[in-house]
């Protein structure tokens, strides 16, 4: 996927390809740091190591996925479904934020012939940005604050060797890029390891549970194995988290496609970008700003 | 979970009959049952698990329904065993309330009366002692669970001890015109996750707590599940009522057509 400077674009409006079209494309999408909880109820997460620095998102891919996000003809069905998705085909390009819209954001050219771009007005009549942009501007740069926020937690994942690659090894899946966590060596470690790993903030452990409680959502050939770990005498390793799998609660996931909190949203429709704040949610842990 | 009167798992009583779990109302009734910290796993995907302020401690308990009376729960989870955490799978029996969860001593059996059961049941044991199948699945179940819930003890209070619990306030106004309120649970503050004040826990209890944690601030999300059938619950319960109300209202006319005709 190619991202193209907004500023470079001379028009007012931006046609805009819907993204549900294109999710195969797409194949990960970034996650905001408030997000991740309500994610994992319904996509893959993975991190990415392609970047310069370890990225934490969601997968999207039809191919990885243990169940259909989109339903003909193109209506979301993923439950949850991500700022970044919400907020596509954008993302900050500018190394140094200057607050305009046009100016720090690009945007993702995708075009198929097929469906039809809905236009995207992003001039006022004075030429600067609509307030629909600054929405937009403003969500994707609080996903890029999360990435941030997120970037110690997962490094200290990767120095501790505890990702592992989704898909067999030596296959075009694997080499993709899309890790998550080892479960079984997680597992075995040690207390000491984990007070280390807890000695600042919880969030380590927490990215750890959820990127392997998030498994869930990948189809069931590619999800890491389980491999085992020899335990120091003494030590009992911990089984695997179950999450529900085999245990027959896999059946009544129908509510994953009703709950009312999170209705399948899609970018340009203004009811969306309302905070997801429900007081049914856990009062500190929204969505992203 | 609610228990109505535990008895001594001894003697004559013995003798008396219990069925499937789902028998009896308690069971089927239940919304807040406690559970060890190796049952989070298999509920935080679909229920909230949350902390119970009780007398003396801190619960660990998952939130099945956000209404007491039977209803709110989700489709099909009150017709199978496989919804049930381990204290409602094992109902009557129970870990003595006086020792709490041990594995290996004697269980105390609930009194009530299986109000919907779908066989005959079994005794509790044969005349000649031996404890029929049931009993054995139930008691083995218990004392299987008994290390992980004194575990989840454990972790709970060393949380309230650290003072890292805050409240969760499950108030609704106004849904369906009723208010909902599951008065009582509590969530593991904020700043804990922020700052390394649960490295201590880690050290003490590892990947157990370290789980139990993750899984308990994942699950609450599953809230709006519960508010959305608790919301259609109460909606069929109006509808129903206002069904009722419209056919009294009918009644007195077909009277008096009757009435007429003769």
């Amino acid at each position: 996927m190619e991202f193209i400077p907004l500023s470079s674009w001379s028009g007012d409006e931006l046609p805009l390809e819907p993204a549900l079209a294109h999710l195969d494309r797409i194949g990960w999408l970034p996650l905001g740091e408030g997000e991740l909880l309500l994610a994992a109820h319904y996509l893959p997460l993975a991190v990415r190591l392609d970047g310069p620095r370890p990225q934490l998102g969601a997968i999207v891919r039809r191919d990885m996925l243990a169940r259909d996000l989109v339903a003909p003809p193109g209506r979301w069905v993923g439950g949850y479904s991500p700022m970044s998705l919400r907020c596509f085909p954008f993302r900050i390009g500018a190394r140094k934020l200057t607050d305009d819209p046009i100016a720090d954001l690009e945007f993702a050219q995708l075009k198929d012939g097929v469906s039809k771009p809905k236009p995207l007005r992003i001039r006022d009549e004075n030429g600067a940005s609509t307030a629909e942009l600054k929405v937009i501007y403003e969500n994707v740069k609080g996903i890029l604050v999360g990435q941030h926020r997120m970037q110690p937690a997962l490094d200290t994942l990767l120095a501790a060797e505890l990702l592992v690659a989704i898909g067999a090894p030596e296959t075009e899946l694997h080499a993709a890029g899309y890790f998550t966590i080892d479960r079984r060596r997680f597992a075995a470690s040690s207390n000491h390891a984990l007070a280390a790993m807890a000695r600042n903030s919880f969030s380590t452990i927490e990215l750890a549970t959820v990127l392997n409680f998030s498994q869930v959502h990948l189809r069931a050939e590619i999800r890491p194995a389980a491999t085992p770990v020899p335990t120091a005498p003494g030590e009992q390793a911990a089984p695997p988290i179950e999450t529900g799998l085999q245990s027959g609660l896999e059946t009544i996931t129908p509510w994953l496609d009703t709950s009312e909190l999170f209705p399948g949203a899609w970018a340009a429709d203004p009811s969306i970008w309302r905070a997801i704040a429900d007081p049914a949610l856990p009062a500190k842990a929204g969505a992203e700003p | 979970m609610d228990y109505d009167d535990p008895i001594p798992l001894a003697g004559d009583v013995l003798k008396q009959r219990i069925f499937s779990p789902l028998a009896y109302a308690n069971v089927r009734r239940a919304n807040l049952v406690a559970i060890a910290a190796s049952e989070a796993s298999r509920y935080a995907g679909h229920y909230p698990i949350a902390w119970r302020k009780t007398d003396s401690a801190y619960q660990l308990v998952v939130v099945r329904s956000l209404l007491s009376d039977g209803r709110g729960h989700a489709p099909g989870t009150q017709t199978t065993l496989n919804f049930l955490p381990v204290l409602a799978r094992c109902y009557p029996f129970l870990y003595d309330p006086a020792t709490g969860p041990q594995a290996g001593r004697a269980k105390c059996l609930d009194t009530a009366i299986a109000d919907e059961p779908n066989d005959i049941g079994s005794p509790i044991a044969f005349a000649d002692g031996r404890p029929a199948k049931a009993t054995v699945q139930r008691i083995t179940l218990l004392d299987a669970t008994a290390p992980s819930f004194i575990q989840t003890a454990a972790i709970s209070k060393f949380l309230a001890q650290a003072d890292l619990y805050e409240e969760w306030p499950l108030h609704f106004e106004n849904i369906e015109g009723e208010t909902i309120d599951v008065p009582g649970l509590w969530i593991v503050r904020q700043t804990a996750v922020d700052t390394g004040i649960l490295a201590p826990l880690m050290r003490a209890h590892g990947i157990v707590a370290a789980d139990v944690i993750g899984l308990h601030r994942l699950s609450l999300y599953r809230a709006g599940m519960l508010l959305a059938q608790a919301r259609a619950a109460l909606q069929a319960s109006r509808r129903a009522l206002e069904q009722q109300a419209a056919e009294d209202a009918a009644m007195p006319a077909t009277d008096l057509a009757m009435g007429a005709a003769s």
